[in-house]
């Protein structure tokens, strides 16, 4: 699975390096921008089937700013680290459909146990449309 | 009463239909080719047609989907006198209405007929929105308008919604259609994704909890079903719902109300409710692994969406579609398409559906580079070395047919004739093979040399 972040800020790099993808299994594919600029590069990028995007907002600009690039998002599944518990960040955050919505005050553990089941759960689909695969083929 | 179109070249079939139908008010015409018939359909609106499969200028099921985008989009009941499992399928799955053998009894016909115009009726007078919003749903196959039919129903009132469908058919595109239709558009759509949230977290994510409720819970936070208040609650791949919790996520559906996590009190939420799973949820129940009661909670109406494979016609209008996003997304010239490229497109089986397909074209137009067309050498290359597997495949059997003689019954042997010819053929090739050393020949085929000699004699050869 490809785990592509957006995160500006230079400690929670440092902090969600270190709590969450870090310690990601060898087969998921993390990567993290700083920039903006440099995060859709990668995302127009072709990517693996199974892609999780976490977008981690400085501010509400810049939770905007994501919101007009929402066609780089298609395809994958968004999660959203927020930086503080403001009702109306939510209620715009809420717009890209998000899977998991956290905050940046809270344990990375969470986000480390989403993006970790969510990444056994697409090994085990992988294993299961491999199988699917093989029938058709077989049908064929 | 109904008008009925009947396109057979059997004319005494015709009048016996018209005796049956006539009767019962329904009025009849006929046409005996395929092209009079469709010059028919095209000129008058008829509510259901009878369509013969073996017509002197073509098949019936060939027409088949032509037939049914007819303005009046009439019932088609296929007969024949062809006992065909295949084209059976075929025709039920372009939307015919039945299919029927000949010969056929009088009430085979009446009861079809009356089913027919019954549903008909009963379609008209059905309320469906004036122009459904189809979000980024794309293709106009007949599997694909079913599902858009469905999801107009299921927009419609406040049932709750189960769409089925493999991975990457774009479940979540058409729960996002679904409430983008309905009465709560304009509140929130909240996804909660069953198989990324661990047990430990469900409880508090769905519920919410209270200050102090546990370590770390330092604030009142509001779960995603009170979030959901007023719009849709999407819960994704619910096959992964833990056993324990379904319990309690039934008792939400059957009462909207719910008990915050350390909260003394209750509280209420108004929510329309659509689950997605790529599984089959009955075959869970039958294992005890998926609550009964929830499944039918869940699935006031089901939406089945079929894979990419069985929809192939969709494909060319998605490559286009989704080319044009990319091309315009990444800022880059729109490219071209070739030919071969969209028929290696039809041809690949797509296990990942359309979330493969996007990303097969996002690949495509990486490779492609500055050319201005995408062609089939822009394809990654498992695709290429599947399609030119599944070729081979396709040659090799087809030489195969070509080289087995039509099988007639005149000339079909009989077992000991077969048996006979293959020992013949056996013992010329172990001849061959064992420079006719009978030791040799006793050892490659395991006979004993007595019966060797025997089998010889018998088929007038010798070793040398």
């Amino acid at each position: 699975m490809d785990i592509i972040s957006f995160i500006p800020e230079q400690t929670q790099r440092q902090t969600l390096q270190a709590a969450v993808f870090g310690k990601m299994s060898r087969d998921d594919n993390c990567e993290i921008y700083a920039t903006v600029c440099d995060f859709l590069k990668r995302l127009s990028q072709p990517k693996q089937i199974a892609c999780v995007v976490v977008l981690c907002p400085t501010g509400e600009a810049c939770l905007k700013e994501l919101l007009t690039q929402k066609d780089y998002f298609n395809n994958t599944d968004i999660i959203v680290v927020l930086p503080e518990k403001d009702k109306g960040l939510l209620e715009k955050s809420r717009l890209l459909h998000p899977r998991f919505i956290t905050f940046a005050d809270e344990d990375p553990k969470m986000l480390g146990s989403v993006l970790k089941k969510k990444s056994a759960y697409t090994r085990q689909q992988q294993k299961y449309d491999l199988r699917a695969s093989k029938a058709i083929d077989s049908i064929k | 009463m109904a008008k009925v179109l009947i396109i057979d070249d059997d004319e005494q079939l015709c009048t016996t239909l018209g005796y049956i139908l006539e009767p019962l008010g329904h009025s009849c015409s006929c046409s005996l080719t395929l092209q009079t018939g469709l010059a028919s359909v095209e000129a008058e609106e008829f509510d259901i047609v009878f369509l013969d499969v073996q017509l002197p200028d073509g098949s019936g099921l060939d027409i088949l989907p032509e037939v049914r985008k007819k303005h009046s989009h009439p019932e088609v009941i296929i007969i024949t006198s062809a006992g065909d499992p295949d084209g059976a399928e075929t025709a039920i799955k372009n939307g015919a209405w039945d299919y029927i053998q000949k010969p056929f009894r009088k009430s085979d016909i009446t009861l079809q007929v009356t089913k027919a115009v019954e549903y008909r009726n009963a379609k008209i007078t059905q309320q469906q929105p004036v122009a459904l919003h189809r979000s980024k749903i794309i293709g106009n196959s007949y599997m694909l308008e079913k599902c858009i039919d469905l999801v107009a129903q299921a927009s419609a009132g406040d049932v709750s919604v189960l769409i089925a469908g493999e991975t990457g058919t774009g479940k979540e595109l058409f729960a996002h259609a679904i409430h983008e239709n309905s009465a709560r558009r304009e509140k929130s759509f909240i996804v909660v994704d069953c198989a990324a949230l661990p047990e430990t977290l469900l409880e508090s994510q769905l519920f919410g909890y209270k200050k102090g409720a546990f370590t770390g819970a330092d604030a009142d936070k509001e779960g995603l079903i009170k979030q959901a208040d007023g719009g849709t609650l999407f819960l994704d791949e619910i096959g992964e719902l833990p056993l324990k919790f379904q319990k309690a996520f039934l008792r939400v559906l059957q009462e909207r109300r719910f008990r915050p996590i350390s909260s003394s009190e209750e509280e209420k939420s108004d929510f329309k409710l659509v689950c997605a799973t790529n599984r089959n949820l009955q075959d869970m129940v039958d294992k005890g692994d998926f609550r009964q009661d929830l499944l039918f909670r869940i699935q006031q109406i089901s939406i089945y969406i079929p894979p990419l494979r069985e929809r192939r016609e969709d494909i060319k209008e998605l490559a286009i579609y989704y080319v044009a996003q990319l091309c315009t997304r990444d800022n880059i010239p729109l490219k071209g398409i070739s030919q071969e490229y969209f028929d290696k497109l039809v041809a690949y089986a797509w296990p990942g559906n359309i979330r493969e397909l996007i990303n097969t074209l996002e690949w495509s137009l990486k490779s492609a580079n500055s050319d201005m067309e995408i062609i089939p050498q822009h394809l990654p290359e498992h695709i290429r070395v599947q399609l030119a597997r599944d070729s081979i495949r396709k040659r090799g059997a087809a030489a195969l047919s070509q080289t087995q003689p039509a099988l007639r019954a005149e000339t079909f042997p009989s077992l000991h004739q077969n048996r006979d010819k293959a020992e013949r053929q056996y013992l010329q090739d172990l001849i061959s093979l064992s420079t006719g050393e009978i030791q040799e020949a006793c050892r490659l085929s395991g006979l004993t040399r007595q019966h060797l000699y025997n089998l010889l004699k018998k088929h007038k050869m010798s070793l040398r």
